[in-house]
């Protein structure tokens, strides 16, 4: 599995919908679209647990999609 | 003419100079100050026809439109007492308000499902549109001669979330709706007549309420209200529609703006964004000023005090602090004895001012807690002060501030110990991208084992029962939750235990 379907792995387990999750497309920003105010912690929880890496606060108003995740991901490993 | 009543001095200069200028807007439409003047006169009649009595409490339940602020000031004009209740209310809040404030009668949107059973049969009902009550819309009756208040009557109540989980009733005074305009509005805001004013918090809050109705009527300014929910498509819709002069939002807001924006630069038309609610983080202040060019002022308030009484001001902000005491406001920050701290020393924070709450509704115990002899108000927040400059570090009770919302942690740890698989359990705020919002800490029934598929169910379990922002984003399982040799459980060695660990 790659990087993108492991993180939309995880959109399906903090509860986005399948719907959603599929459509997301991995160049564009995930607030306002995929994900809420709510979601988002909740998403970047999960990833910080998955790959069990620390998303600090700078970092964390840098990773709008899910390519940005997926490069720090692979950046942090 | 009584120059007393807030609402009527909210409303009579703006009709005798430019009757036919936008008070609001709201989605296509516009309300000119006479017709707001109009919709105000014609619900205050509409309240003594139902036989509501200066005094009495009318609870308001409408979201932002042109209902609210004519039902609001009507009750001003007509002697009640506002009380502002947000539309996103859990129905067993609504019912312990309505109950509390003792309001004979509900003014709210047909929509929102306000059901019999809620309000019971002694509480009357005026269901309204988004232009006002539906009842009697074509009605002239107005009342001409508003109310005169005493110095003691109140004007309003807001209802603030308890350490219970129960919402304490927070009754202001006239001069409480009028006094932030003079002192933040003018004085440091510099708000005119030609601004046009746009805040994502709704008027139901005590930030809301003071942006919405009191910055635009004060000065003759025009409002933009946004019935929806503050979603950041939608905010950026109507920020390039209306092209606002000041934005007045919280920093949760600010960051999915920020996280909704593809491009690099984002070119906003206001001269000012204001941040409320919750400590405003210093990287969003700056990843903000990088996207726009603008900064943000970030300030603390309480509803107890009816607005800010620190803030920073144009031109000076502070990225991570809350900005200086505004002129008209005193401040202590103490020590557990209640001695004053040195400068550059945590204490707790107290206020005073011409706009402080004398009590809460029915709690004279709570009242005495926190509001002292000497006028002073306990916030429960935690501040530094250095250099003039307020930071915030932290609440002195347990409560959990998240996205502008007061969480109790023990209202999240009832619904969560409702899950078998719950046998213990702790609430306590955690720091997730920039953000504090609640995290779960659990121990397991014997028999149940530590899953991600179980943390999804936990949540799914809390969405069901609480508002999405009450959910924690974050659960850990533990053996044994930390308590003290009383048995209370150290929410603040959960906290750092959260900061420090790394996830599993």
């Amino acid at each position: 599995m790659n990087t993108i379907d492991e993180l939309k792995k995880l959109m399906r387990k903090i509860g986005i919908e399948e719907g959603i999750v599929n459509g997301t497309d991995p160049a564009q920003p995930l607030a306002g679209r995929a994900m809420d105010s709510i979601d988002y912690p909740a998403f970047i929880a999960a990833v910080e647990e998955r790959y069990g890496i620390i998303i600090t606060d700078r970092y964390s108003l840098k990773l709008r999609s899910l390519n940005d995740f997926m490069n720090f991901i692979n950046g942090a490993s | 003419m009584s120059r007393s009543n807030a609402a009527v001095e909210l409303l009579s200069r703006n009709l005798e100079l430019h009757p036919d200028k936008t008070a609001y807007f709201c989605g296509e439409r516009a309300l000119s100050y006479r017709e707001l003047d109009n919709a105000s006169r014609h619900f205050a009649r509409l309240l003594q026809k139902k036989g509501i009595a200066p005094g009495e409490r009318v609870m308001i339940v409408l979201s932002d439109c042109f209902a609210f602020p004519a039902a609001f000031l009507g009750c001003l004009l007509s002697g009640a007492v506002a009380v502002a209740a947000g539309a996103p209310l859990r129905e067993e809040d609504l019912t312990y308000i309505i109950k509390d404030c003792g309001a004979r009668l509900l003014v709210s949107h047909g929509e929102l499902g306000v059901s019999r059973s809620i309000i019971g049969d002694k509480v009357m009902a005026i269901l309204c549109n988004y232009d006002g009550p539906a009842e009697d819309s074509n009605s002239c009756d107005q009342v001409s001669d508003p109310y005169h208040p005493s110095a003691d009557d109140f004007a309003y109540m807001l209802y603030s979330s308890g350490s219970t989980g129960q919402p304490k009733g927070v009754p202001h005074r006239h001069k409480s709706l009028l006094l932030p305009g003079d002192l933040i509005g003018r004085e440091l805001l510099g708000i005119t007549s030609d601004d046009v004013i746009f805040s994502s918090s709704k008027l139901s809050f005590a930030y809301g309420l003071i942006n919405s109705l009191t910055f635009p009527l004060r000065f003759g300014a025009t409002a933009i209200l946004h019935p929806g929910k503050p979603e950041p498509r939608a905010i950026l819709d109507i920020i390039g529609r209306r092209k606002p002069s000041i934005f007045f939002s919280v920093p949760t807001i600010f960051t999915q703006i920020i996280l909704s924006c593809a491009q690099r630069q984002l070119q906003l038309p206001m001269r000012l964004c204001c941040s409320a609610g919750e400590a405003l983080p210093a990287a969003v202040f700056e990843e903000w000023q990088r996207l726009t060019g603008l900064e943000i002022l970030d300030g603390i308030g309480s509803t107890e005090m009816a607005y800010h009484f620190i803030s920073n001001i144009p031109g000076q902000a502070v990225a991570g602090s809350a900005g200086r005491l505004v002129p008209g406001y005193l401040t202590l920050l103490v020590d557990d004895n209640g001695d004053i701290v040195p400068s550059g020393s945590e204490g707790s924070l107290l206020v005073s001012g011409d706009t402080s709450s004398p009590f809460y509704w029915n709690l004279p115990d709570k009242s005495a807690e926190t509001m002292l002899p000497d006028g002073f108000i306990r916030t429960g927040d935690v501040f530094v002060e250095r250099n003039g400059f307020f930071y915030h570090r932290g609440r002195s009770d347990d409560m959990i501030k998240a996205g502008a919302h007061w969480v109790s942690p023990v209202t999240v740890e009832d619904a969560l110990r409702s899950h078998p698989a719950v046998a213990d359990c702790a609430v306590a705020a955690v720091t997730v991208g920039t953000l504090i919002k609640p995290g779960a800490f659990v121990v397991l029934t014997p028999g149940y084992e530590r899953t991600p598929g179980l943390a999804q169910e936990l949540r799914a379990h809390l969405m069901a029962r609480l508002p999405d922002y009450m959910c924690p984003v974050r659960f850990r399982f533990m053996g044994e939750l930390p308590r003290t040799q009383t048995g209370k459980i150290q929410r603040f060695r959960l906290r750092e235990l959260d900061a420090y660990q790394s996830p599993a």
